[in-house]
């Protein structure tokens, strides 16, 4: 529980009403109990606090709270950050096992930093390195070399395979495998896929006897601040390793292949797929179930709309939609000539 | 010109997942979380309602705001193309 007067001092707000007034966490206003803090984050919610039970409420502009049958508000002028602030505040990581646990298998040439936690059923291989304040929650695997700077939490089921280098403070989610084989392969014969793709035909005559697997002689590296969401892949480099730069964070079920380098602060949303080698610049968002195809280089503050397929390389500083890809506003233009088809076929036929 | 007002509120609080009091005529598409391509749709939507034909060439992100910056903007050019197919 915190005061009134805690919250506002350490978000930077101002309060009115009693400072007093302990709250257990933020809520949705109609949602919220009577200890529990209204997020009145927008006019809707705002009007929403009369259907809750709270008796205090953060805004991020005027408003008579006192009308609204509160004894507390806090009101906070950044509102973009509200939400991150608030739930900072009350944001309590879930614990796991303190120290290492008699479960869990540490290889003896294994070097643990100070404070790590170790679940059980977790596996640490030879040659580890793992950094203070380091978490490893239960059934998380880590192979040999592989190396975890400080304050990164892995949670559960997490698989990090040989050679990973893992940055400070970086989150693994659950399900995530770091370092699995590229998809790489080539035909036996030089007449698979490879040749079809040089060909640049319609035809295809593909003639091989059995794909021969390009062994991953690289691995990943993840850097400081990345965040990993759920059941994601990354896949090793083929001979240099696959990157993630410095403060990107990926949604659930994302997959990054062999080779590929990934700037910094990038966003890639839930479902995306980099094939490999494709190389990626600063502070570009992916949106839901975009991809982008292998070899493709993107430019930095590059915008991909949800479902957008990229298959040539993008400059820098765009809006792209659509598949194939194109300028946002080229896209929403060939859109609405797409719906106007039958209405111009009609004309056309009269 | 009344009808119109209000069906225009019902189709663009429709698009937005709001219910229509929650529209106004002063609601500004950006407020209403109504992206470019949303607005597209509701285009192609009041072009069906009203059986007109909103002409537009090469339909791009400043055309859309410059025309369809408020709900009483669009109303607006709705009156006139109704007008001038009356």
């Amino acid at each position: 529980m915190l005061t009134l007067s805690d919250i506002s001092s350490q978000i930077g707000g101002t309060l009115e009403g009693n400072p007093g007034l302990s709250v257990s966490g933020p809520s949705e206003p109609k949602f919220a109990s009577k200890v529990q803090l209204a997020l009145a984050l927008n006019d809707q919610y705002i009007e929403e606090i009369s259907l809750g039970k709270a008796k205090a409420a953060l805004f991020t502009k005027p408003v008579n709270w006192r009308k609204l049958n509160l004894e507390g508000a806090i009101f906070l002028s950044k509102g973009k950050t509200a939400l991150y602030q608030i739930n900072k505040l009350f944001h309590y990581p879930p614990k796991g096992t303190k120290g290492v646990s008699q479960k869990a298998f540490v290889d003896v040439s294994a070097k643990i930093g100070k404070r790590v936690n170790i679940g059980p059923f977790s596996y640490v291989g030879a040659n580890c390195v793992i950094g203070d304040n380091v978490t490893i929650f239960s059934n998380v695997s880590i192979m040999n070399n592989v190396n975890i700077d400080s304050g990164a939490i892995l949670y559960p089921g997490v698989k990090v395979l040989d050679n990973v280098k893992i940055g400070k403070y970086v989150i693994c989610n659950p399900n995530s495998v770091i370092g699995s084989d590229g998809f790489s392969f080539v035909s036996d014969t030089g007449e698979g896929i490879e040749k079809v793709m040089l060909s640049r035909s319609d035809e295809v005559k593909m003639s091989l006897n059995k794909y021969l697997k390009v062994e991953s002689l690289g691995s990943v590296e993840i850097h400081d601040e990345v965040e990993i969401g759920a059941n994601c892949c990354i896949d090793r480099g083929t001979i240099a390793n696959t990157t993630i730069g410095e403060g990107t964070k990926l949604d659930n079920l994302v997959h990054i292949a062999h080779n590929v380098q990934v700037g910094r602060n990038c966003l890639i949303c839930g479902q995306v797929g980099i094939a490999g080698s494709a190389k990626i610049g600063d502070r570009v968002v992916m949106g839901g179930q975009s991809g982008v195809g292998d070899n493709i280089e993107v430019g930095s503050d590059v915008i991909l709309a949800g479902k957008t397929g990229l298959s040539v390389n993008a400059k820098s500083n765009q809006f792209l939609m659509g598949n194939p890809a194109m300028l946002k506003s080229r896209n929403i233009a060939s859109y609405m000539a797409f719906r106007r088809l039958p209405q111009l076929i009609k004309m056309l036929k009269k | 010109m009344r009808s119109i007002e209000q069906k225009v509120l019902e189709l663009v609080g429709e698009q937005a997942g709001l219910d229509p009091k929650e529209v106004s005529l002063n609601s500004k598409f950006e407020d209403l979380n109504l992206d470019s391509v949303a607005i597209v749709e509701l285009v192609f939507t009041l072009e069906e309602t009203f059986k007109i034909s909103i002409p537009f060439e090469g339909l791009d992100e400043s055309e859309l705001k410059r025309n369809f910056n408020t709900v009483s903007s669009l109303i607006n050019l709705l009156k006139d193309l109704l007008q001038k197919n009356a």
